[in-house]
């Protein structure tokens, strides 16, 4: 009896199963945004398309574009690495939430200088990139670097052209180190910089380092290793020089409270003997009011699904996943204030 | 002028747009609001949008004032700090405009340069303080 019940059980959930995948063959879900994570989201489309039979389409064009579409209701959600405050969030019935963090780091082509050989403060940091010092063999770099033969060249700084979440949280992080860059320049996406090269997107930072000798940059980690750039130590908040890692990255991730409307977070700076100084945090943002129901749920199956099957992946692309179960349930539990056109509540949790 | 030029539009929508934003520290109704997803969807630096959408209210509000215009790069020469205190986030932003006197019925009013504050605490209230630029 126990066994027929069993039996009839089995097939009905496949019958439902398969129900859902021929539903779910005809959504897809269009997401747009930050570069920072892009990787790990065309990672885990591919995988969640294959699972579920859900297209996921992801649009890498930076933080700013990524708030402009959503906005606009060109995309399903948006990343980006700008973080919306309370005031910018109720302006447009949206939703944040945190997905994936990842370190930032400063990228250098120097001759004789390899990955983590160059040692940086964050005054000096912030000096080269206010344009008070302006050559690798001047006495400040000297100074943290007393066993590298630094060349005698210009240094060439590259920055991002576009609204960026990577600059965003590179300029939050100056702005926390140096009194006078945040007295001049504050903390921007998009900003007037005193010095230096633009160049567009992660993709186009990194390939402009690549490409000039003398540059520095700066950009996601995960973009750093593909382009197999070379990386600086920063000195960290306890006075620590260190290489980045995913143990500083979770460090950082470790100080954070997620207490803020929208889980406000820019982990920058943060204490921790093994912290990372610069780790960027990708939010998503989706409308509290939804057109269409079905896009609705399928979006929302995507970012809990991450939650829940991403870390893997993510891991193998040098982010850290979100692992805290008690904040995957609160943002989960705010996903019940995403109602479709008749007022209907879309996620009821996971199925 | 360029900085007219470039204004027309946001002035336009100045004349038309409802208000939600409440400046001077009053509370913000949730409802979308048109002014932000304007300057979002124009390309606006999101982290000072809601200081801009305030300032727009303000100048509306003001009696001395009818409208704010500010040129194509002040919004990326626009100065935004943010510190904690006793765990709370406070972010202030600080921009150059221009803000236009309330004219009479025979002559429309004379743009004036402003120093534009935003103070803007976590609880998402947004605070606007206007201060003419000396000479």
């Amino acid at each position: 009896m126990v066994r027929r019940f069993l039996a009839l059980v089995s097939v009905l959930a496949l019958g439902l199963m398969a129900g859902t995948r021929a539903a779910a063959a005809g959504v897809e879900v269009i997401g747009a945004g930050a570069s920072f994570p892009a990787p790990a989201i065309e990672a885990w489309a591919r995988q969640f398309s294959r699972e579920t039979g859900v297209r996921v389409l992801y649009r890498s064009v930076g933080s700013g574009e990524g708030i402009r579409r959503v906005t606009a209701r060109s995309a399903d959600f948006g990343m980006t690495d700008v973080p919306l405050t309370q005031a910018e969030l109720v302006q447009d019935d949206l939703l944040q939430f945190p997905i994936v963090v990842g370190a930032i780091v400063p990228v250098v082509n120097l001759p004789g200088i390899g990955d983590g050989e160059l040692r940086l403060t964050g005054a000096v940091l912030a000096d080269i990139y206010l344009g008070k010092i302006i050559r690798w063999d001047a006495p400040a770099l000297k100074e943290s670097n007393p066993r590298q033969s630094l060349p005698d060249l210009p240094i060439r700084v590259v920055h991002r052209a576009d609204g960026s979440g990577t600059s965003f949280v590179f300029t939050y992080y100056l702005s926390r180190v140096s009194s006078e860059w945040q007295d001049r320049l504050g903390v921007g996406s998009r900003l007037v910089w005193p010095v230096g090269f633009g160049a567009k997107g992660n993709e186009g930072v990194s390939q402009a380092v690549h490409d000039a000798v003398g540059s520095i940059g700066y950009v996601l980690n995960a973009y750093a290793m593909q382009s197999k750039l070379a990386t600086v130590q920063l000195r960290n908040k306890a006075g620590k020089f260190s290489r980045v890692s995913e143990t500083g990255v979770r460090a950082a991730l470790a100080s954070a409270h997620w207490s803020r409307p929208g889980y406000y977070e820019v982990l920058v700076d943060r204490d921790g003997d093994d912290s990372w100084p610069i780790v960027g945090v990708s939010f998503a943002l989706i409308h509290q009011r939804q057109e269409d129901h079905a896009d609705a749920l399928a979006t929302l199956n995507f970012l809990g699904w991450i939650y829940s099957h991403g870390a893997d992946a993510a891991h193998k692309l040098h982010y850290v996943s979100l692992d805290d179960a008690g904040l995957i349930d609160r943002i989960e539990s705010s996903w019940g204030k995403v109602r479709d056109n008749e007022g209907e509540i879309v996620w009821k949790g996971r199925q | 002028m360029k900085a007219a030029a470039v204004m027309l539009p946001l002035m336009a929508s100045l004349a038309w747009v409802p208000v939600h934003v409440a400046a001077k520290g009053g509370s913000m109704q949730p409802k979308p609001n048109k002014d932000f997803r304007e300057l979002i969807v124009k390309g606006e630096r999101p982290e000072i949008a809601a200081c801009l959408v305030a300032a727009i209210d303000y100048a509306r509000r003001d009696p001395a004032y009818g409208a704010i215009r500010w040129d194509d790069d002040a919004s990326d020469r626009a100065i935004m700090q943010e510190s904690e205190s006793g765990g709370r986030l406070t972010r202030r932003i600080h921009l150059a405009a221009q803000m236009r006197t309330k004219g009479s019925a025979l002559f429309a009013g004379t743009w004036r340069s402003m120093n534009v504050s935003c103070e803007q605490p976590e609880d998402g209230t947004v605070r606007v303080s206007v201060k003419p630029v000396a000479g």
